[in-house]
């Protein structure tokens, strides 16, 4: 196997479980929000693992680009500023643009949440309210340019994931939060 | 406990892309198809001389068979 063929192989690799993490992140993140894993956990816990899944889609959403930016089989490859800079790669524009926008919003995201005591709250909460749409456009980024989205296997998993997650946004959005007497009683069950 | 599902999971889509992907190298339906160097690929048309341009094809032959179906 050519050293090519192994960092594509990588780059898909990576690609397809920086989504996976991406998922669980947005899943926690809309379980703080409303009550559907209450009966897994706390509150608490779910923040804290929220904020830990940031250091598991940063690494790979990064390594995924990388990758795909030392390919040296393509003859107009991507370059470190198209990383950045979104819809300057001259094949798949838009599919490889929602991408690095997708990367840019996510990682504005997770700085100003590691920066939250420094953010007055109303910018934070509109800030982070960007990832609901980075995660569509990730989807979006994945249906269109994704090598491996167009194999039952891999696009049945992710669209499963992505009707499970619109369908909690949806809820969110029309029930917003439970309120805490109500996610209390709902943990203790019914009275005796 | 949910830090470590989370990890799991994570770990679980790894193993199983890595599988997927190692399976399918190539994917015919992909929808990206970038031009590639010659040398690599077989997408890239050529455009040029001392450049190759692989592609499937069948050659007819002037020359007689060499087996017979039947003996005497």
């Amino acid at each position: 196997m050519s050293l090519d063929t192994y960092l594509w192989i990588l780059s898909r690799v990576t690609g397809l479980t920086a989504g996976a993490a991406l998922a669980i992140s947005l899943l926690t993140g809309l379980a703080l929000r409303s009550a559907v894993l209450d009966w897994l956990a706390t509150n608490r816990a779910l923040r804290s693992t929220h904020e830990f899944t940031a250091i598991l889609w940063i690494p790979l959403g990064l390594s995924h680009m990388l990758l795909l930016a030392l390919d040296g089989s393509v003859k107009t490859p991507i370059r470190l500023l198209d990383l950045v800079v979104p819809f300057r790669v001259s094949y798949g524009t838009f599919a490889i643009g929602l991408g690095t926008l997708t990367f840019d919003i996510l990682m504005l995201v997770a700085v100003t949440g590691w920066l939250r005591r420094q953010i007055h709250p109303f910018a934070w909460r509109w800030i982070h309210r960007l990832s609901y749409l980075a995660c569509g456009m990730v989807f979006l980024h994945a249906l269109l340019g994704g090598t491996d989205f167009s194999a039952p296997q891999v696009s049945a998993i992710a669209w499963s994931v992505a009707a499970i997650l619109a369908v909690l946004t949806v809820a969110r959005l029309l029930w917003g939060r439970l309120p805490a007497e109500g996610r209390e009683l709902q943990r203790r069950g019914p009275p005796p | 406990m949910l830090k470590g599902s989370a990890v799991c999971l994570t770990v679980l889509a790894a193993v199983g892309s890595a599988g997927y992907v190692g399976g399918h190298v190539k994917n015919q339906s992909a929808p990206l198809r970038p031009a590639l160097h010659p040398q690599t690929g077989v997408w890239a048309p050529a455009d040029g001389p001392g450049q190759v341009n692989l592609a499937p094809g069948l050659r007819s032959t002037s020359s007689q068979p060499v087996t017979e179906t039947y003996v005497s």
